[in-house]
């Protein structure tokens, strides 16, 4: 469990190619965290569940029937990832609907709560239908890979990393130039000011959660790809992207990638060897203590200053 | 003299009102005689849903009363679970299980102090946050650990020998998860009534208002995490034994922190029975459907988890209680009985406070 003092920086670079890598994956996730929060104040931890139907779907829709023991599809893997999409969307707007109609005034801690749950029965229902799938290797929608630098990556990381910078801009653009992010902020800052200047709260707060769905299940299905796939594997990567989201402050998108690069990097740099042979406690450790401080030291004042007294 | 009556009528409190004395009798009858007619794998499912719900228990405490959310009571336990293990085996310290057993729930209640200190400044949804991490930082470390946790090779721990009774078969086994549970519930409602107690509520209730009566909400806090974390000690102490060797840490992972939830959240926090009955029905039912169909016990967990935020303040529990009372006040009121009061109950004081955090229905539209 000891620390060395080592510094290996011949692999920096490779780590921290990688560590962008990773990051993406946890900052699509992430992402969709800070636009939940943004309509509704709450961390949406049935994003968490999301990204498990996400997972098992792409893996079901994809998978050669012929080898496997489930009645997998083996459909083309882009057209997969849209149904992917599709499929959480819905099921985002179905989420969405409950809680910005019925569970509307219900304080946040109470839709937390409800998303704690709804995730837990995503989980416990992949884990129903899919008992025992655990699956590695599991081919992303693009294969091979491409030198950069002294590291290889693959196509799949680029992809990934792709995806993560046009939905950040994408959304950056809509929450500050169009008429749809006005109402999401003017929600956000008070849902009952903005529905009595006739801003259709609960329709907009579908369509967000719609969004973060889709973008939730997308990430389940980029993530198990290079990831071990089983009822509750996505809930870890879940952190991951909290953490992001935590780093961001849950405010803005750019920040949450930021918060997503920081912790992939330093995952990365620390996995990879940089800072020598650090076990997986240890990395787990280091990452726990920059939540900790990312919350209690970043955040603690404007938390206390406006949801504090919650 | 006073001092008697009052001590008492303080004990007295610690029975549900209303109930009269053979129901309690048939209560105790039922809850030790079953385990005579039931074949062993059920009575050692009991002997999990008492520790599931002494675990549970502990989130009535800190959820329910204190108004803050862990996730990070499966850890908890599973720490405690590990430890004990440890301290009990040949070949860790091998010391006896009272000790252990007191090792374990230590562990755990420092553990529970270190997450609470710095959270304890922050709004509810950050502290949901840095307990998930503590949560996946044990997993990572401390049940990876084949010290600990057994590895590939499975560890005997066998069960103990208490006051020299042979705790070793599985009927035998219930009877000491049993025995806890009731001395939990019974420590619970005396606490409940109790000025810290209160105290604990009005903190959970509103701390502002809270501060303003003279009351700490940091230290109500503090004390609130400190409970769940003796409580989730316990529960991990008991469940050492009952498997004779530790269960894999799958037991004891994220998802199992959301389960260990959803059983006060669904049961409603107003009734410590309640939360009794909800983890013995989430045991036993994948069981009872096994030969039909294969349910995840999380599917369960999640379902009352979402039913019990979506109805109200009450849990899922609370509603069908809401229902019976109901139903009691119209057959009073219809037969207009001149000394009729509405019913003093003190499940309606402690579901009342929790408006505010995880049950809503107070503040519906």
């Amino acid at each position: 469990m000891a620390l060395g003092l080592e510094f290996h920086s011949d692999i920096l670079a490779p780590a921290i190619i990688n560590g962008l890598a990773t990051a993406s994956l946890y900052g699509v996730l992430g992402v969709s965290l800070v636009l939940v929060y943004r309509i509704n104040r709450s961390v949406a931890f049935v994003q968490g569940g999301m990204a498990t139907v996400g997972g098992f779907l792409y893996w079901f829709l994809t998978k050669d029937p012929l080898a496997s023991q489930f009645a997998t599809k083996g459909w083309p893997k882009v057209p997969a990832i849209g149904v992917v999409v599709i499929v959480g969307a819905v099921l985002g707007a179905l989420y969405g609907s409950v809680v910005s109609n019925r569970m509307a005034s219900y304080p946040r801690v109470t839709v937390t709560t409800f998303g704690l749950g709804a995730a837990l029965f995503v989980v416990g229902l992949t884990g129903t239908i899919w008992q025992g799938v655990f699956e590695t290797g599991i081919p992303g929608p693009f294969t091979g890979q491409v030198r950069i630098g002294s590291q290889q990556v693959s196509y799949h990381q680029l992809f990934s990393l792709g995806v993560l910078l046009v939905v950040c801009a994408a959304l950056t653009v809509v929450m500050k130039a169009t008429r749809a992010g006005i109402y999401v902020r003017a929600i956000a800052d008070d849902s009952e000011a903005a529905e009595i200047v006739g801003i259709r709260v609960s329709a907009v707060g579908t369509a967000v959660w719609a969004v973060a769905g889709g973008l939730g299940a997308l990430a389940g299905a980029l993530i198990v790809p290079l990831a071990v796939l089983y009822e509750t594997a996505l809930i870890f990567v879940l952190m991951r992207a909290l953490a992001a989201a935590v780093l961001g402050g849950f405010e803005s998108f750019a920040l949450a990638v930021a918060g997503a690069v920081v912790f992939g990097m330093v995952e990365s740099s620390v996995g990879g060897g940089v800072f020598g042979t650090v076990n997986a406690g240890v990395r787990e450790v280091i990452l726990m203590g920059a939540l900790l401080v990312g919350v209690v030291v970043i955040n603690r004042k404007r938390l206390v200053s406006t949801v504090g007294g919650e | 003299m006073d001092r008697v009556r009052t001590a008492a009528r303080r004990y007295a409190d610690v029975l549900p009102r209303g109930v009269p004395v053979w129901g309690y009798l048939v209560g105790a009858v039922v809850a030790v005689g079953w385990v005579r007619v039931a074949s062993t794998t059920w009575v050692f499912l009991g002997a999990a849903a008492c520790i599931l719900a002494i675990a549970c228990m502990g989130l009535t405490i800190l959820v329910g009363w204190g108004g803050e959310v862990s996730l990070a009571q499966a850890s908890l336990v599973g720490t405690s679970t590990y430890i004990t293990g440890y301290a009990l085996r040949h070949d860790g310290l091998h010391w006896a299980f009272l000790p252990a057993a007191a090792l374990g729930a230590v562990t755990v209640i420092a553990l529970s102090a270190l997450i609470s200190l710095p959270t304890a400044r922050l709004s509810g949804m950050y502290v949901m946050v840095l307990t998930l991490g503590l949560q996946v930082t044990l997993e990572r470390t401390l049940f990876t650990n084949a010290r600990f946790a057994g590895g590939v090779e499975s560890v005997y721990t066998g069960r103990p020998r208490l006051f020299g009774l042979g705790l070793d078969s599985d009927r035998a086994y219930y009877f000491l998860p049993f025995l806890v549970l009731v001395g939990v519930i019974i420590g619970l409602r005396l606490f409940r009534h109790s000025r810290h107690g209160r105290a604990l509520m009005m903190v959970g209730r509103d701390r502002r208002a809270a501060a303003a009566m003279g009351i700490s909400p940091l230290r109500y806090k503090l004390l609130a995490f400190m409970i769940a974390g003796v409580l989730a000690g316990l529960a991990g102490a008991l469940t050492t034994p009952l498997y004779r060797s530790p269960p894999t840490s799958l037991a004891f992972i994220s998802v199992q922190s959301l389960f260990y939830l959803a059983v006060p959240v669904t049961a409603g926090f107003g009734s410590l029975l309640g939360v009794v009955v909800v983890a013995f029905v989430f045991t036993m039912t994948p069981h009872a459907l096994e030969s039909a169909v294969r349910i995840s016990p999380l599917l369960l967990g999640g379902a009352g988890l979402m039913l019990g935020t979506y109805v109200g303040p009450g849990g899922f529990g609370g509603v069908l209680l809401d229902r019976v009372r109901a139903g009691r006040e119209a057959v009073l009121l219809a037969a207009d009985r001149p000394d009729h009061r509405p019913a003093a109950n003190v499940d309606l004081d402690v579901r009342d406070p929790l408006s505010s955090t995880v049950g809503a229905g107070g503040q519906r539209p």
